[in-house]
């Protein structure tokens, strides 16, 4: 079956959209057929005036109005604009120069017609003459080479404007490639709009001319627009030649990952990428139908299938899915675990390529760590596409001493090159994750999963960031202007330190068989650890993450409770034990810690009874920590009705609590 | 991806009661929920050196538990008129900044207040070192302040984020949305609605694409 893009196989699927105004080259090889002993004298001399004087399009027209009656065409519709079209068709495939196309392109700048049935008028022409066909490879080969060196302007100053600010950005753009995978935002393809029916024409009749042309270019927002006429992307993209160019395209990556800076590969990467998105915004945001999003699940999967197997055939093709799946992870961090899962969301594509990517390497040496022309966030971006792929068991997890190490940072280094470092590399993971532990967390974690003593190293962490704590606690004494923004950042990271940590439990408490195993103990111990650090961090973290640690809490208390052995003694299913009942700190340690505080504690148990806890066991956790829940909620609500702004609060989460324990009383 | 372990769950973050939507205009009384009325009402603000600002937005942010976060080009630069020499810019400056600063009382709960606008050459540091004073007052005035108070002013509108028409503001949960200046001190005709829950509208997420595509002043 051929393979086609997704929104490809719908247009093929659709009835073909009729519309005389648009002639096509059938068209034009009707109106040919008319002059079966050839063009008429009349019409070479029309040819003539357009390569030699030309003028303003009325000229033209009153030329060939003369034609038309010389040869009495005057009975067939649009006869007049058809041979006009053809005219300077001929006219650039007598003279295929700059400055015949500079006249020509004057012309159909005031013409409807000519602007839209050139491009298929010197297919049709071409097609009856084989010099023609030679004549505009030849042509669009001059054009492209004088865009690309800025010797062929607009007629537009306003485009010849966007142009030279787009060709200054990228000069003084630091991170290339990032602008390539960005999509050149705010560039828009038609400022190349007016040479589009010679591209088109080149990418038809020699497509390994037009490769090599458009390779030979450092331009990307050019060699962009070419793409998008050539049916690599815009409105009637191809995969066949999305993939006869992701083949033929010259190298782009070198072996250790270094892009070479050649703008066309990563230009067609961005490209498939957008066509598979297109196929997860054609589902319905609401009532979509099952059959249809399995349906359409199945052609990104086809589709992905497809774009990976075709990359693998490049000499570079290593290199080429760590730097691009390094960009979609990338994506990928900013959505949650439920967005990645979600057809609808650009999360399940980005996903999906990746472990599209990740099955092509198996069994292949993969590039071990993001090159040095690397921006910094690509580090651990690329670290967690290396987790990723081991979590899928395509490669082996790679080693966590040097990540750790990274964290092991004096007071000096903090404003230092391997400070500096560590907040950079760690930036992009502070800022996108939106759960907790989040995927990022649960990525950096893998390995050290993975490692022979997951507990010791994490604790091993935490300690190691003794510097961070400090500069939390008392900002960074070498910067006394900017205190807060010190502390803030250093709070960020412990934030993620923690994540890490919550993370490698989450991940290791499906291992556990019972709580005695040796499995549980080295949890129960991880969880003490944890319990720890959000002690510590509660006391010295005063800026806006504070609130984030009390959410924290909440996570930590409802793993306590979850994983007790008392709690799968009551046959809770998944719920495996980890704890004794004498571990520290114990679940009434943590209602203890939350009395003093009424909304707190209702949070608490709300966050218990979203995880569908063991209400009847909660109920004895909360009666011997002497805490009566109905007085709490009474609180809660007296308080909420004193400053319903101060204290917010849920009544449908109220009312669930009354009536999970309500119901409890009546059994 | 497969996953990597069960999702545990915690309790969403309990969202606050939303005032009911409301447009509201700038007057020199200080804000009403209609077109002034009659045009010597319309003149006399178009004119006024000191456009009386809302007092409904000035209240809200006074009252804030959490948050405000404004995003306007000109927040802190107010309009010029051809004739204003620098001298007159300046006072205009330092009056917009002190009524901007007589919204934050000592007694503010709100942390986390974040002003995302443009450079102006005209707004010197000294004019932005009142807001760091303001900052170390509330956090000195309440000694059991959960979380310390932070004003950050981030001035790469149009430099770095430069998508932005219209102006708004999130206080807690409620978003503001101005046609002209955050605060309504625009001197022409032009109103402000609230009301609108931040969250139904991506107003936060969109905030901090903004705010994050710079870095701070």
């Amino acid at each position: 079956m051929t393979v086609q893009w997704p929104s490809e196989r719908k247009a093929a699927n659709q009835p073909p959209f009729a519309n005389d105004t648009f002639k096509t080259e059938a068209d034009f090889r009707l109106f040919l057929d008319v002059f079966p002993e050839g063009l008429p004298t009349a019409f070479g001399e029309s040819v003539d005036w357009v390569v030699q004087e030309s003028g303003d399009v009325a000229a033209l027209e009153q030329r060939i109005a003369v034609v038309c009656n010389q040869v009495n065409l005057h009975t067939l519709p649009d006869s007049t604009y058809l041979l006009m079209t053809l005219v300077c068709a001929a006219a650039l495939s007598q003279d295929p120069s700059l400055e015949t196309w500079k006249k020509v392109r004057t012309l159909k700048s005031h013409s409807w017609q000519l602007e839209h049935w050139l491009a298929n008028a010197m297919v049709a022409y071409a097609t009856k003459n084989t010099d023609a066909r030679k004549a505009y490879i030849t042509l669009a080969t001059i054009i492209f080479k004088a865009l690309d060196n800025c010797t062929l302007a607009s007629q537009w100053d306003r485009t010849n404007q966007q142009r030279s600010q787009a060709r200054d950005s990228w000069m003084e753009c630091q991170n290339k490639l990032d602008e390539i995978w960005w999509g050149l935002r705010g560039w828009d393809f038609m400022n190349y709009q007016e040479e589009h029916p010679l591209f088109y024409l080149l990418s038809e009749f020699a497509p390994d001319e037009f490769i090599k042309t458009i390779s030979e270019s450092g331009n990307p927002y050019l060699v962009h627009s070419i793409l998008i006429e050539a049916g690599v992307g815009g409105f009637c993209p191809r995969f066949s030649q999305w993939g006869k160019l992701a083949i033929a395209a010259p190298l782009a990556f070198e072996q250790d990952g270094t892009w070479n800076g050649s703008v066309l590969v990563p230009l067609l990467l961005v490209e498939a990428h957008a066509q598979l998105l297109q196929a997860t915004r054609d589902i319905p945001a609401f009532d979509a139908f099952s059959e249809d999003v399995s349906k359409i699940k199945q052609e990104i999967a086809s589709a992905i299938e497809s774009v990976v197997s075709t990359l693998g055939a490049r000499q570079d093709s290593l290199p080429l899915y760590a730097r691009w799946s390094t960009w979609l992870m990338r994506q990928l961090l900013s959505y949650s675990e439920k967005d990645i899962n979600d057809v609808c969301s650009g999360a399940f594509v980005d996903d999906a390529l990746i472990e599209a990517i990740g099955r092509k390497l198996k069994g292949q040496s993969t590039v071990a760590i993001s090159p040095s022309d690397a921006p910094t966030w690509e580090a651990w971006c690329y670290r967690c596409v290396l987790a990723s792929h081991a979590h899928s068991d395509f490669i082996n997890p790679q080693d966590s001493a040097g990540f750790l190490a990274e964290w092991a940072i004096s007071l000096d280094e903090w404003a230092g090159k391997k400070g500096q470092r560590l907040r950079e590399r760690a930036s992009l993971v502070v800022t996108m994750g939106k759960e907790t532990p989040g995927v990022a967390a649960n990525l950096l974690a893998y390995p050290i999963v993975r490692s022979e003593s997951p507990t010791e190293a994490w604790i091993g962490l935490w300690d190691a960031t003794q510097t961070l704590r400090e500069i939390v606690e008392f900002g960074d004494a070498d910067v006394p202007d900017d205190e807060y923004q010190s502390r803030s950042e250093a709070g960020k990271l412990m934030l993620l330190v923690f994540r890490i940590g919550l993370a490698i439990f989450d991940q290791r408490a499906s291992q556990c068989k019972n709580s005695d195993s040796p499995q549980a103990r080295s949890q129960a111990q991880l969880h003490g650890a944890l319990a720890a650090a959000i002690r510590e961090m509660r006391e010295i973290d005063d800026t806006l993450n504070r609130d984030e640690w009390l959410g924290i809490v909440r996570h930590s208390a409802v793993r306590r409770f979850i994983w007790d052995e008392q709690t799968a003694a009551n046959n809770k299913p998944n719920h495996v034990a980890i704890f004794h009942a004498s571990d520290t700190p114990t679940f009434s340690d943590y209602l203890k810690a939350a009395n003093s505080d009424a909304v707190e504690l209702v949070a608490l148990v709300q966050s218990l009874l979203l995880n569908d806890c063991d209400i009847p066991r909660l109920d004895v956790e909360l009666r011997s920590a002497l805490i009566d829940l109905s007085d709490v909620v009474d609180m809660v609500e007296r308080l909420n009705r004193y400053s319903s702004r101060r204290y917010p609060m849920d009544k449908t989460q109220m009312q669930g609590i009354r009536n999970a324990f309500q119901s409890l009383a009546s059994t | 991806m497969s996953r990597f372990a069960p999702a545990i769950e915690i309790g969403p973050k309990i969202q606050r009661h939303i005032p009911e939507k409301e447009i509201l205009w700038g007057n020199q009384d200080g804000d009403c929920n209609h077109f002034p009325v009659g045009l010597e009402t319309i003149t006399e603000r178009k004119f006024s050196d000191t456009p009386m600002h809302l007092k409904a937005f000035g209240r809200a942010v006074s009252e804030a538990q959490e948050r405000v976060w404004i995003v306007d080009e000109y927040l802190l630069m107010p309009g010029e008129k051809k004739r204003d020499s620098a001298e007159k810019v300046k006072q205009k400056i330092q009056s917009r900044i002190a009524t901007i600063l007589q919204w934050f009382p000592l007694t503010l709960v709100a942390s986390d207040i974040r002003f995302l606008t443009k450079h102006h050459a005209e707004i010197e540091e000294s004019d932005l070192e009142q807001f760091q004073k303001l900052v170390q007052d509330i956090n000195n005035h309440s000694v059991r302040r959960r979380t310390r108070c932070n004003i950050e002013i981030r001035t790469h509108l149009t430099q770095k984020f430069d998508f932005i028409h219209d102006r708004f503001a999130i206080i807690d949960d409620e978003l503001w949305h101005f046609g002209g200046t955050v605060g309504g001190f625009h001197a022409k005709v032009s109103a402000a609605s609230r009301g609108w829950r931040a969250s139904d509208h991506g107003a936060i997420e969109f905030f901090k694409m903004a705010w994050d595509a710079g870095v701070k002043k």
